[in-house]
């Protein structure tokens, strides 16, 4: 077990180290800043000069290692437009993406769970049927279909709920519903799957020989199996979970960090960018930390090896 | 006999899969064939016929069958451009990252152990890179050329076929048919030609064809996003985008290209599910 | 006698599957009395694991479309009474809770993974005395588990079932059928998946429970000699019928029915292939020389414990036209050794020599020589061929490996399809389309393609049934003959190592820890471990 966390945790910093790699050649390769203090020219002493200043004519070796001080201590820059500080920037609007990733995600456990167990268990129960089959639908349509399809329908057709910004509790409905959706799909096929394998393995012959009830099958013996592979799966579907939310912010005009990273890439303001680069490896490298021991908590064969 | 037996009942009854397989043919023939069937240039705009709704609804009409954007541009014409453009993309960034995963799945499996170390340890560290961070990266990098995004999008998406083709080179080279072939002195291009890739086809097809609209859902997001494909070609994702702000009015200029991705999405996703379920089978016996 | 605790009468069992209805069983009768073992043989397909699953109704899997029909009438007599054919799920249910025990082949997969050992057995009994109190389901847990001989019980009921070997999770599985003291047994072949030595025990081990608390038992196996050794009355099952069935020492000294004398006479026990013909010894140099030879699979880089190798310190001499024996429990390096011969691992230490090349060093020229001198033939018939190749081709490989046109090719490859005895009508078949015997039929064709001079077969007829194994058996002996052939022949079956083998070497371990000639090997032994393995085989006389 400590074995096999220690193998995670240095794959989680090697990733780290990688991103922030990254982040600061995309930084360097995207030009000077000078260029877009000075829109009208700069003559080439006084770029030597500024260049000088900042540290920029130093070796990149040493410019990457100013970089990770500064990073260390928070120090992320301002962006190039409004001239915010980039920390203060996402702090802002980290709580409404945070909050509306989070519910979605309760959501989908709480709904994909049962659904995929249900589904293996009564396989052919109308129900079951139905449902796998919207699961099927949430899992090939993409956030922004899902999003602008809720928008026409309970927004401008029923016209029971809000569609733009995060005012009321009201307004979450429709976006953390629209962002658990496809997860809601994901989880139950691969619980549904997982099921199908526990079902079928020997096992749950010995289960049954034993005189238990089905319930008692089920509980003790199918479902507990298949949660634990289903764990595995949660990492991927955290990070897809991130990713949606850009979409989802963008169809409902959320004022999450979507919005900010969007403008970003847009007006090409680095500084800006390469945080939000760093704070999304940095949560789904942690959730991922979190789902390896949570796994290796649950799964014996795992725990009691190296 | 009075009575089909199951199988044959089964053989006769036109499957999901030929449907479904069919009907995609014809989208991508409609994409391919774009320029010549499209009513209208996609780019044309009419202010006379500015949201114009589709045909069956009150105020269509037949020239715009599909309706018309907010700047009157025909929906059907765009939209038959959009499946165009998208499939181009999807196609070669799938090509790309597939050629890119498949060589590394082979050097991984058949490189040694230090190799394979190295190959993994990369593919591990890969999958858990937030993908569309470093695609929105890329992209402010290196602009929204149609080329960058393919590129892009084959650098983020190899590293599934990478580990599906290892695991499988690993669990072939285990197959005796595989040692047996080098007893009787076959080299290692014949066992790879004649015994890896042979039984590597199929699982890695399934796989493809179920990653498609992955693919796809990239680049309609990003243009959806407003960073993809840029103005004026058309796209699916870009048309979603641009419609957004017209919903309450005009519903069809998002609906229709929503439409078409989710038809899309959902015939390969049903071949896909139709092809594994038969490679599984043939693997069980 | 008594009044039996079960009795089936015109059992049928039919399974719907997509090639249609498979009717399994096929009107069995049966009576069990208390206390007695019944043994029910027979080949695969034979039906008798179908129709020891319909006693239980284990067919029927919870949250499982049911695809099984069973007609006829099965009950349970004193102090049950109950018919259970016709019975109530419920009913069903609380036989298998407290009147019938099943035991199955696969003991490790038949122990759910991620759950202890101790709550596993604890559940059984809950089952058939819900009202127990927690301490006493405790002491009787722990009691069975020092019943069943696990070393350490208390750490035992904290394992889980991936800490524990194969043997040792079989004695779970016994537990959990006899913890509630059932009045049967039904051991579906129990033992067919362990080594011999550990089969030993676990026969033992059922035996005593058995006396002890006076069970019936009716055992499902494949397995002459453990009919032999544990069954006071056999049924012998083909094609889901029971053919004979009587006193276990009747049936075997005067079979009644031809199939029974068909399976009698295919053990390999019952077989003595005369001496093949061996060219003057020793005037030839031997085909396999090896000395001190040591190998490990080096899972680290680092530290290469003592445990590790998996071959150490191994000399073995095979002279030409010699048929060897190689016999050895699971892990004893045996398959290691044969892979070894043909070059597909370096050993660390020693020196070796196939066909007189050094296997893992030859190269160019020598080594396309040494491919075609050396072939092998595996167990598992169905990974030893490439599903994607029609079995001419496959029979073609080394043919066209090296340098045979396809036409010419496929002429010899019917001529080597007729010396296999095989239809050269299968050569445009797939390996799926035919049957397991005929498979490993298109292997031995395939490695004697080449004209080899040695034969390394790893375990070739373990996976097949008695019947099909006595014949391949026979072909290997023709071809022996035929071409000149030397062999190595590793197994873990004594019973057919004795019928083909001059010589034998007994390994374990990694070691080879006696050689000799094989009668006196097997019936002389002078190693510790030789007498334990062969003591182990059940029932001698009919192995």
């Amino acid at each position: 077990m400590l074995r096999f966390m220690a193998i995670r945790i240095a794959r989680a910093a090697i990733t780290m180290f990688l991103v922030l790699v990254i982040a600061f050649v995309t930084l360097r390769l995207s030009g000077t800043p000078f260029e877009f203090m000075y829109p009208e020219g700069i003559t080439a002493e006084h770029l030597a000069a500024l260049e000088a200043k900042y540290g920029l004519d130093r070796p990149w070796i040493e410019q990457f290692w100013v970089y990770l001080t500064d990073v260390a201590q928070g120090n992320f820059g301002r962006s190039l437009y409004t001239n915010e500080v980039v920390w203060e920037m996402y702090a802002e609007r980290m709580p409404y993406t945070l909050a509306v990733g989070g519910l979605a995600l309760l959501l989908a456990i709480l709904i994909g769970i049962p659904l995929g167990a249900f589904a293996a268990l009564y396989r052919t129960a109308p129900g079951a049927r139905v449902g796998m089959g919207f699961a099927f639908l949430g899992y090939a349509i993409p956030h922004f279909v899902i999003g602008i399809g809720l928008i026409l329908f309970f927004g401008y057709y029923l016209r029971v709920l809000p569609t733009t910004g995060l005012a009321t509790p009201q307004h979450y409905i429709l976006p953390v519903v629209a962002l658990a959706i496809p997860m809601i799909a994901a989880i139950a096929r691969f619980m549904r799957a997982a099921m199908l394998d526990a079902i079928g393995h020997p096992h749950v012959n010995t289960a049954v020989s034993k005189g238990l009830t089905d319930g008692q099958v089920a509980r003790g013996h199918i479902v507990r199996n298949a949660t634990i592979p289903l764990i595995t799966v949660l990492g991927l579907e955290i990070a897809g979970l991130l990713n949606g939310s850009i979409f989802v912010e963008a169809v409902f005009s959320l004022p999450g960090v979507g919005r900010v990273l969007v403008d970003a890439v847009e007006g090409r303001d680095f500084p800006v960018l390469q945080f939000g680069l760093i704070a999304y490896a940095l949560i789904v490298v942690c959730v991922n930390l979190l789902i390896d021991l949570l796994y290796v908590l649950a799964d014996p064969r795992i725990r009691l090896e190296g | 006999m009075a009575e089909l037996s199951a199988p044959t009942a089964r053989r006769l009854r036109p499957d999901l899969l030929t449907l479904s397989a069919a009907g995609l043919l014809t989208i991508i023939a409609l994409g391919l064939l774009a320029p010549l069937i499209a009513p209208h240039d996609p780019n044309a705009t009419n202010l006379l016929a500015r949201s114009q709704p589709p045909v069956w609804m009150e105020g269509g009409t037949w020239p715009h069958a599909l309706g018309t954007d907010n700047i009157g541009r025909d929906l059907l014409s765009r939209c038959l451009y959009g499946i165009r453009t998208s499939f181009g993309i999807a196609t070669l960034g799938l090509i790309f990252s597939a050629v890119l995963g498949v060589a590394l799945g082979l050097l991984s499996g058949l490189g040694g152990a230090w190799v394979d170390r190295i190959v993994m340890t990369v593919t591990d560290v890969f999958i858990t890179l937030p993908n569309l961070l470093l695609l929105l990266c890329g992209i402010a990098l290196l602009g929204t050329d149609i080329w960058v995004l393919v590129l892009m999008i084959g650098l983020i998406r190899w590293e599934a076929y990478a580990r599906l083709v290892r695991g499988q080179v690993l669990a072939l080279r285990a197959e005796g048919y595989v040692e047996a072939s080098r007893a009787l002195g076959g080299s290692t291009t014949r066992i790879a030609l004649r015994h890896i890739l042979p039984n590597l086809a199929s699982p890695l097809i399934v796989i493809l064809t179920l990653s498609f609209p992955g693919v796809l859902l990239m680049e309609a997001g990003l243009s959806f996003l407003g960073v993809g494909v840029q103005p004026p070609t058309a796209s699916l994702g870009r048309m979603i985008g641009d419609g957004r702000d017209y919903l309450i009015n005009a519903w069809w200029i998002s609906g229709m290209p929503s439409l078409v991705i989710v038809t899309i999405t959902l015939l390969f996703q049903i071949i896909g599910d139709a092809l594994r379920d038969r490679i599984d089978v043939l693997a069980d016996g | 006698m008594a009044e039996p605790v079960l009795t089936a009468r015109g059992v049928h069992v039919r399974f719907d599957t997509a090639e249609g209805d498979v009717h399994a069983v096929r009107g069995v009768d049966l009576d069990l009395y208390p206390g007695e073992t019944v043994a029910i043989v027979g080949e695969s397909g034979a039906g008798k694991s179908a129709f020891a699953k319909a006693i239980l109704h284990l067919h029927q899997l919870p949250f499982t479309p049911n695809r099984t029909h069973i007609d006829g009438r099965i009950a349970l007599h004193a102090p049950f009474e109950t018919t259970l054919s016709e019975a109530h799920p419920e009913v069903i249910r609380r036989a298998r809770a407290e009147a019938v025990g099943m035991i199955f082949q696969d003991a490790l997969s038949a122990l759910n993974p991620v759950q202890r050992i101790g709550p596993q057995i604890a559940e059984a009994l809950r089952q058939s005395d819900p009202s127990a109190s927690d301490q006493k389901v405790a002491t009787s847990v722990t009691d069975i588990v020092r019943a069943i001989g696990l070393p350490d019980p208390d750490t035992a009921i904290r394992a889980y079932p991936h800490q524990l070997s194969g043997g040792q999770c079989q004695r779970v599985v016994i537990a959990i059928a006899a913890i509630r003291h059932p009045v049967a047994l039904i051991a579906d072949e129990p033992t067919t998946a362990l080594d011999v030595t550990v089969q030993a025990q676990i026969l033992k081990l059922l035996k005593s429970l058995q006396d002890v608390r006076g069970m019936a038992m009716l055992f499902i196996t494949h397995d002459l000699g453990v009919v032999a050794e544990i069954a006071d009355r056999v049924v012998v099952m083909r094609d889901g019928e029971v053919v004979e069935t009587g006193a276990t020492q009747s049936v075997f000294s005067r079979p009644e029915h031809p199939y029974t004398r068909t399976l009698l006479a295919s053990r390999p026990g019952a077989r003595r292939h005369p001496a093949i013909a061996v060219p003057a010894q020793n005037t030839t140099p031997p085909m396999i020389r090896a000395e001190g030879v040591s190998f490990a699979y080096s899972s680290s880089l680092f530290a290469r414990r003592r445990a590790d190798f998996a071959l150490e310190d191994v000399s073995l001499r095979v002279d030409t036209g010699e048929v060897h024996g190689i016999v050895g429990e699971s892990g004893s390096g045996k398959s290691t050794l044969g892979r070894v011969l043909l070059g597909f691992l370096t050993p660390q230490e020693g020196r070796i020599e196939t066909c007189r090349e050094i296997p893992h060093a030859v190269r160019g020229a020598a080594k396309r020589r040494f491919r075609q001198n050396v072939q092998v033939v595996y167990q598992d018939s169905a990974s030893a061929l490439n599903p994607r190749m029609t079995l001419g081709r496959a029979a073609a490989e080394g043919l066209e490996i090296h340098g045979a046109r396809a036409e010419a090719a496929r002429g010899e490859v019917q001529r080597l399809f007729d010396l296999v005895r095989l239809p050269a009508a299968l050569m445009d078949r797939y390996p799926h389309e035919v049957s397991g015997g005929q498979r490993q039929r298109v292997c031995i064709a395939r490695a004697i393609a080449t004209k080899p001079k040695l034969l390394i077969a790893d375990e070739p007829v373990t996976a097949l049934d008695v019947s099909v194994q006595a014949r391949i058996l026979d072909l290997f002996v023709e071809l022996l003959g035929e071409l000149g052939l030397t062999m190595v022949f590793i197994s873990h079956d004594l019973g057919v190592v004795r019928a083909l083998c001059k010589r034998v070497s007994v390994m374990k371990r990694g070691r080879i820890v006696e050689a000799g000639p094989t009668e006196r090997v097997l019936d002389a032994p002078e190693n510790a471990y030789t007498r334990s393995l062969v003591a182990s085989v059940p029932n001698r006389a009919w192995a």
